[in-house]
């Protein structure tokens, strides 16, 4: 991780890099031409310098220089835990190395299980941070944004920062302690300009989309299986928290009876109502969530 | 964009590695030779029947085969090169006793072209009963020892030809080429301490305090210890500080010099008592453990050199 938020553009593992925002941008230029109707509000002034929105960017170079700070110690965990996953495969089942098999399968499968296993957790975690009251505490700082730009998506408490690197760490070590365990050496991600496959083609089709206010419909078949920036949108809806809960793939809101499609959605509301006041400075995005606690717990 | 992709992928595929052209050369292919030049010189030993040069060319052989085998890499490039050292080195793997069928063919007068058909009878094991299982041998005895010999010179000399023909697909695929390397190194570190040590020494998981040196690798030839120590030198070959570059180069560019010191103290410590040692195991359980550490120090390696902590897309919320 960059010490500069700068970087974040210049990196393909992070959502701002510059391809992505240019794909998007792209994909946006588009849809504007298409339903010329909505160009108006998209383009903006009342859109781009809204106070939730110049929050989001002052709120942005806060965030990251804490998360370098609390989060980054926690992902060194990620070794440690396919360490410890890898030794204790060892303990129970002994030496299992699978030789001779073919290099490029490994190294897919391997790509695909960790993008799995990752939207996975991701999407739990998520569900947790609406239902636990006291996880809701802390997100209700990124719900509570009025209005949606790409910097939205770093609109997030760090306590909800720490434990999304935590989930990270575990989710990434265990699939790496496991792979290491069968398949040793034959593990090194597929990558394109440095960032996994998946999540390059993923972010290419304008991840970015998802906090803005496009209205990018998948076919309905489509949203069953990817999350389109549309159904994003719509998880940000006050009325619709618990639907959506999904990263980039739809299939866990479809299994576990949280989806929603954007066609059964009209007219929608971002933010979190009266309480938004609450949450307008950088100092209440950090401190809200704790009086907020204090006044509910003790 | 495709074109800026096309031209990364270009560059990686014409790229080869300094140090793999220099593992290729200084240890693939270097050790493969010496150990054909080695099993044909124990051919010509068994021909002029000679059984002391042809015992101390067999303990040449198999040096130098143990470190062919410690870094063999030939299966992941071809699968026909796969099953090539189980063919002629059947430790551990031959559950057949190899023994009372060798006694009987060389009771019987078959022909032995026929009756040395299966592999195993033509194996390294095959050929160490036969020198090593009595002082003196027969006329039969030792026109099958030349018959087992050619066989594995034949076998040994595949894979020195293997080698030298597709050096510039190894070098020219570095991932490849280093999954294949660890998988090779990690491979052999597991069976070195579990199998070769453990297993006579009575610290395996199998054979827990349970020793007997009958289980050991060239138990007959006395050759356990010799044979261990090439596997050693071969980790070493590819992971000690050299004078021509080697897999350390890599782990050290891949940011784990402090795991690769790890797993060197632990080769080298694995050396020095090795020395202090008979023949056998059993009393010398810092070797086993010093041998695990080997092992357990290249998977520490590779979990390191992977940065998978760099990996991090998007982990923040949403
Ligand atoms: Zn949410
Ligand atoms: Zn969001």
């Amino acid at each position: 991780m960059e010490l500069l938020p700068f970087a974040s553009f210049l990196n393909p593992d992070k959502r701002l890099f510059w391809v992505y925002m240019l794909s998007s941008l792209f994909i946006a230029g588009v849809y504007l031409l298409l339903y010329k109707k909505e160009a108006r509000l998209n383009l903006s002034k009342k859109l781009w310098l809204h106070k939730s929105a110049q929050l989001d960017y002052l709120y942005f170079f806060v965030n990251y220089s804490l998360k370098v700070a609390i989060v980054l110690p926690v992902l060194f965990g990620a070794k440690e835990v396919a360490l410890l996953t890898n030794r204790a495969l060892f303990s129970f089942f002994d030496y299992n190395l699978i030789t001779g098999v073919n290099y490029q399968l490994i190294v897919l499968l391997y790509t695909l299980t960790l993008f799995v296993v990752s939207d996975f957790t991701r999407y739990w975690l998520h569900r947790f941070l609406h239902t636990v009251p006291l996880l809701w505490e802390f997100h209700k700082v990124h719900h509570s944004a009025k209005v949606l730009n790409p910097l939205t998506f770093y609109r997030v408490h760090p306590v909800e920062n720490l434990l999304f690197g935590l989930r990270y760490s575990v989710s990434i070590g265990v699939v790496t302690g496991v792979f290491i365990y069968f398949f040793g050496g034959a593990i090194s991600v597929v990558e394109i300009l440095g960032a996994s496959a998946f999540v390059f083609i993923f972010s290419l089709f304008g991840s970015n989309l998802r906090h803005s206010h496009i209205k990018l419909v998948y076919p309905k078949q489509l949203e069953k299986f990817f999350i389109s920036p549309r159904q994003h949108q719509i998880h940000h809806s006050r009325s619709h928290y618990n639907k959506n809960y999904g990263g980039y793939l739809a299939i866990w809101d479809s299994l576990f009876g949280s989806l929603c499609f954007s066609k059964d959605v009209g007219k929608i509301h971002f933010g979190l109502g009266e309480e938004e006041k609450r949450f307008s400075s950088v100092y209440q995005l950090l401190i809200t969530p704790f009086i907020n606690l204090s006044r509910r717990f003790v | 964009m495709r074109v800026v992709l096309v031209v990364v992928f270009m560059v990686q595929i014409a790229f080869s590695a300094e140090y793999l052209v220099s593992i290729s050369k200084n240890i693939l292919i270097k050790n493969a030779r010496d150990a054909s030049v080695k099993s044909e010189k124990l051919v010509e030993a068994l021909s002029k029947k000679d059984l002391k040069a042809s015992r101390e060319r067999f303990k040449e052989s198999i040096v130098a085969w143990k470190k062919v085998q410690a870094t063999y890499v030939a299966g992941d490039f071809d699968e026909m090169m796969i099953d090539i050292p189980r063919l002629f080195d059947i430790y551990h793997h031959g559950n057949e006793d190899i023994h009372a069928q060798l006694s009987r063919i060389f009771a019987s007068d078959e022909a032995l072209e026929f009756a040395l058909f299966k592999n195993s009878h033509k194996s390294i094991n095959a050929l160490e009963f036969t020198l090593f299982a009595k002082e003196t041998l027969t006329q039969r005895e030792f026109q099958a020892a030349k018959i087992m010999a050619e066989a594995i010179n034949t076998y040994i000399s595949e894979i020195y030809e293997f080698y030298k023909a597709n050096h510039q697909t190894f070098v020219g695929n570095e991932p490849k080429a280093n999954s294949a390397i660890l998988n090779a190194l990690i491979d052999s570190s597991y069976k070195l301490k579990e199998w070769r040590v453990g297993d006579g020494g009575g610290f395996s998981k199998k054979y827990r305090k349970d020793a007997d040196d009958s289980r050991n690798e060239y138990y007959l030839s006395k050759l356990s210890k010799e044979a261990v120590e090439a596997i050693i030198t071969a980790h070493g070959q590819l992971m000690f500080d050299k004078e021509y570059q080697n897999f350390s180069t890599m782990v050290i560019q891949a940011g784990a010099e402090q795991e690769l010191e790890i797993i060197r103290e632990a080769l080298r410590r694995s050396l020095m008592l090795l020395d202090l040692d008979s023949e056998s195991f059993a009393s010398n359980r810092a070797l086993y453990e010093s041998l695990e550490r080997v092992h357990y120090g290249y998977y520490l390696s590779l979990i390191t050199a992977l940065q998978i902590t760099s990996k991090i897309v998007d982990a923040d919320g949403d």
